[in-house]
């Protein structure tokens, strides 16, 4: 199912290991008393919910404590289209007679409950996804309050603080445990779509992300509603299994308690919500047995002992987080664990044929090529001016060097050029069209790709997602954003670590990473901030090398910032010399490194007197 | 003064150091050179307490390292420059520069503000504010100021333009005359064999080579045969 980004046999394992789980329990439960398998299936209905939790927590790595909300919006809508009408003219006089006189099954309800609040999540989503990553956690949790609030006080309608009686129990052990497999399949295919690559890119680095064309809320709200359905169907599943409903069932206590089972899971993985549900869920219940004096399989009892279940659940917490941070799964799928996920993964990349690399050339050239010009860019911060009405330009092709003393203004005209930073005054134009102002996203769209000093690697994904990532960002699909980034690594010589972790890749390596992203979008301009730095002698050849071939394959210009005056002189036709926010030189290479205001501000005598030794 | 026996580094199952041995004597300056992968930054990472050592030892002045916390290693008197700068970006230059340099008297602090006169420009600002290269040399000045036993340099050149990477060697020069020991990490072999009185070539996670300044000059196939990338 995802060729080429994690093998055929590392993804089935993947999939097949948490259904098997799923189908254990719910045999295990079938197997038991009928309180038994009552609790089970509760647990079932659960692990829905954390598998909802799973698709935005997961991938975005931003905490939502408000998803709870849509599971009681999803239990309440199915609740009230189920009831017969004799019940809900009672407990809910002012409900509409189109919903009160319905009587749906308990598909169709379902749909509908997972519909509705996958409206509802998309309209509450639309500002709250806006905020920023520290804040939804609490402007979430302010969600939840207020959902609680409307369904307590409503009463007319939602039964109010009461809640519902008399809902109807269709919910068995085997429609909880189809649902539970639904769930997982959808987290699993989410977490392996452009849009779960791409929500995982904002995860391991929001800049990073921006950069190759992310945009933050959009790929945020898409999970925030895929993830709101899925709780809501949990909601609609729990609610006709107890046959009760009331606000505080899907509120704090239930907050607390999923998100929880997610994180000892391990949140990034769909086999950690199954594994910290279930294993959560166990503990939970034997605590509850021992608070309750009831004894654990009649081996001890220790009488009654209230909040004895919530102090276990808080150690387990507690004891998790400390000693394995990303979970019991370790954050990683069924098919990427140990040794098993080294064999299976194994050569799963497809080979960097010519005919590959033919069908993968990036994005072609589109629209008039002008250039890429910078007019009188001004910038200040906080006092200190660091840009001073620079000029430049970068010409479709070329290669420009930009070098310059530490602090000359270097990285924040590229800041500029790329929108991660508006300038004062001036403007910025990219083939013809003024751009200033632009998002780095949008820019990134446009074709215009760039690097960073530090690395920012996506180190929770593989070397050739997050490479891959690249091209999806720009809205390419994802077989041919693997083939892409066949390509672009079998260029960078690192096709051979395609499937181990970019995190655990040597600095220089994640260097040449941001670039194998950067191309990966199919940029027409490329601004590379010191992309030589840490790396020797031969490896900055292999990258000058590497270079002049994306120049003239792919007509692609570059903007060069580096130090290394060896590899500006070699790859660049022109070079432009900055000091204090200035242009103090602009010329061939020679021309600048005889420059004697260049040698003054920047290459220093023994540099000179180096070069004509 | 310091002492590897074969250390072993491992991330996530995979090792990446293969028993590396090395000794650094009083006073000594020693650099490592290798190709992008060799387990430089790590190695670096080892002896720091930053990465776990899986199998070895490393013993400072007789001391064993293994086991203690990156704090508690520092506080022994050793001192990493790391690569990518890990400054205290919301604090100021100032602030980052008395930090690391509690009780050393305003003396040496002018000393270095002396050499890197941007950072003086630059006292009262924000260090998040400061440009990569600056960033860099405050990192340089950072580790300086401490006076430490042993300086580890992890490409102390990174992102300097030329004319500042002769000022910071300037000052490493200096280190030098007082009697600081140094390991240094370089990319550019050329210059840190020139530096070091000692280097040594680790590829794949094993010494491979090793020699004294002139012998490395003399014969600088030794060298080339393991600097290409080896992944």
């Amino acid at each position: 199912m995802s060729r080429g980004l994690r093998s055929p046999a590392s993804a089935a394992a993947s999939l097949l290991v948490p259904l098997v789980l799923v189908a254990l329990t719910a045999a295990l439960g079938a197997s038991g008393t009928p309180a038994f398998e009552d609790t089970v299936t509760l647990i079932l209905c659960n692990l829905v919910i954390v598998l909802g939790l799973q698709v935005f927590i997961g991938n975005s790595g931003v905490y939502s404590f408000g998803q709870l909300g849509f599971a009681a919006g999803g239990a309440y809508v199915a609740a009230l289209l189920t009831m017969p009408a004799i019940f809900t003219v009672l407990q809910t006089p002012e409900l509409p007679k189109l919903i009160a006189d319905a009587q749906l099954g308990p598909l169709l309800s379902t749909l509908l409950a997972a519909a509705a609040t996958g409206v509802l999540a998309a309209v509450v989503g639309w500002p709250l996804m806006r905020t920023s990553t520290l804040a939804i956690p609490i402007s979430t949790f302010a969600f939840l309050i207020v959902v609680f609030n409307v369904l307590a006080n409503w009463d007319k309608v939602t039964g109010g603080s009461s809640g519902l009686v008399s809902i109807p129990t269709t919910t068995g052990i085997g429609s909880a445990a189809l649902w539970s497999g639904v769930a997982v399949v959808v987290a699993l295919a989410f977490k392996r779509s452009a849009a779960g690559y791409r929500l995982q890119a904002t995860r391991e680095d929001e800049v990073a992300a921006r950069s190759i064309g992310i945009g933050l809320m959009r790929e945020r709200l898409l999970a925030f509603t895929i993830s709101a359905m899925l709780c809501a169907i949990g909601g609609a599943l729990a609610v006709h299994q107890s046959g009760t409903l009331s606000p505080k069932t899907f509120y704090f206590a239930a907050s607390v308690t999923t998100i929880t089972m997610l994180v000892v899971g391990g949140a990034r993985s769909v086999l950690g919500a199954v594994v910290g549900t279930l294993a959560v869920a166990t503990v939970n219940e034997l605590l509850r047995n021992l608070e309750e004096g009831a004894g654990v399989l009649g081996l001890f009892s220790i009488g009654e002992t209230p909040g004895l279940a919530a102090i276990g659940l808080g150690l387990i917490l507690l004891v998790t987080m400390v000693a394995l941070p990303e979970g019991l799964s370790g954050g990683r799928e069924a098919g990427e664990i140990g040794a098993l996920g080294r064999r299976l993964g194994r050569g799963s990349l497809p080979s960097s044929t010519t005919a590959a690399a033919e069908r993968a050339r990036p994005l072609p050239a589109s629209g008039p090529a002008a250039g890429l010009r910078a007019e009188g860019v001004s910038l200040a911060f906080s006092g200190l001016q660091v840009l001073r009405g620079l000029k430049l330009e970068l010409a479709p092709g070329e290669a420009l060097g930009l070098i310059g003393p530490n602090g000359a203004g270097k990285t924040t005209l590229v800041n500029v050029l790329s929108g991660f930073q508006s300038p004062d005054s001036g403007s910025v134009l990219l083939d013809g069209v003024e751009v200033t102002g632009w998002s780095p996203e949008r820019l990134a769209r446009a074709g215009l790709g760039r690097t960073f000093q530090a690395a920012l690697p996506f180190a929770g994904l593989t070397v050739v997602e997050s490479v891959a990532v690249g091209a999806m960002g720009v809205g390419v699909g994802r077989r041919r954003a693997v083939e892409i980034a066949a390509d672009v690594l079998g260029r960078l010589r690192l096709g051979d670590q395609a499937q181990s972790p970019a995190g655990l890749q040597p600095p220089g390596n994640q260097r040449l990473l941001g670039i194998a992203r950067a191309l990966a979008t199919g940029p027409r301009y490329l601004l590379l901030d010191e992309p030589a730095a840490g790396l020797n002698d031969e490896e900055c050849g292999e990258l000058v090398a590497i270079l002049r071939g994306v120049i003239e394959d792919f007509g692609c210009a570059i903007l060069l910032i580096e130090h290394d005056m060896n590899v500006v002189m070699d790859l660049c036709s022109r070079v432009q010399v900055l000091d204090d926010g200035e242009t103090v030189a602009v010329g061939t290479p020679e021309e600048v490194q005889a420059d004697p205001a260049v040698v003054e501000a920047y290459l220093g005598s023994s540099y000179a007197a180096g070069a004509h030794a | 003064m310091l002492e590897l026996r074969g250390l072993k580094l491992a991330y996530g199952g995979v090792e990446v150091l293969h028993g590396v041995e090395m000794s650094l004597g009083e006073g000594e300056v020693v650099g490592v050179v290798g190709p992008n992968g060799a387990g430089k930054t790590s190695l670096l990472r080892a002896i720091c307490g930053l990465a776990r050592a899986s199998a070895g030892e490393i013993s400072f002045g007789g001391r064993p390292l293994r086991g203690l916390e990156p704090e508690e290693i520092a506080r022994l008197g050793i001192a990493l420059v790391p690569e990518g700068r890990q400054i205290f970006g919301t604090l100021t230059v100032a602030e980052n520069l008395r930090l690391a340099a509690p009780g050393n008297g305003s003396g040496t602090m002018e000393g270095i503000l002396e050499r890197l006169p941007i950072l003086r420009q630059r006292f009262g600002q924000r260090a998040d504010r400061l440009s990569g290269g600056e960033q860099q040399q405050l990192a340089v000045a950072r580790a300086l100021l401490r006076r430490p036993r042993l300086l580890i340099l992890d490409e102390p050149s990174l992102g300097l333009a030329p004319k500042t990477i002769d000022v910071v060697y300037g000052l490493l020069e200096e280190l030098r005359a007082e009697g600081t020991t140094m390991l240094l990490v370089e990319q550019n072999a050329a210059r840190t064999i020139d530096f070091c009185e000692r280097s040594l070539v680790l590829a794949g996670g094993r010494i491979r080579a090793s020699g004294r300044r002139e012998e490395l000059q003399r014969d600088p196939e030794v060298l080339r045969a393991y600097m290409g990338r080896q992944l």
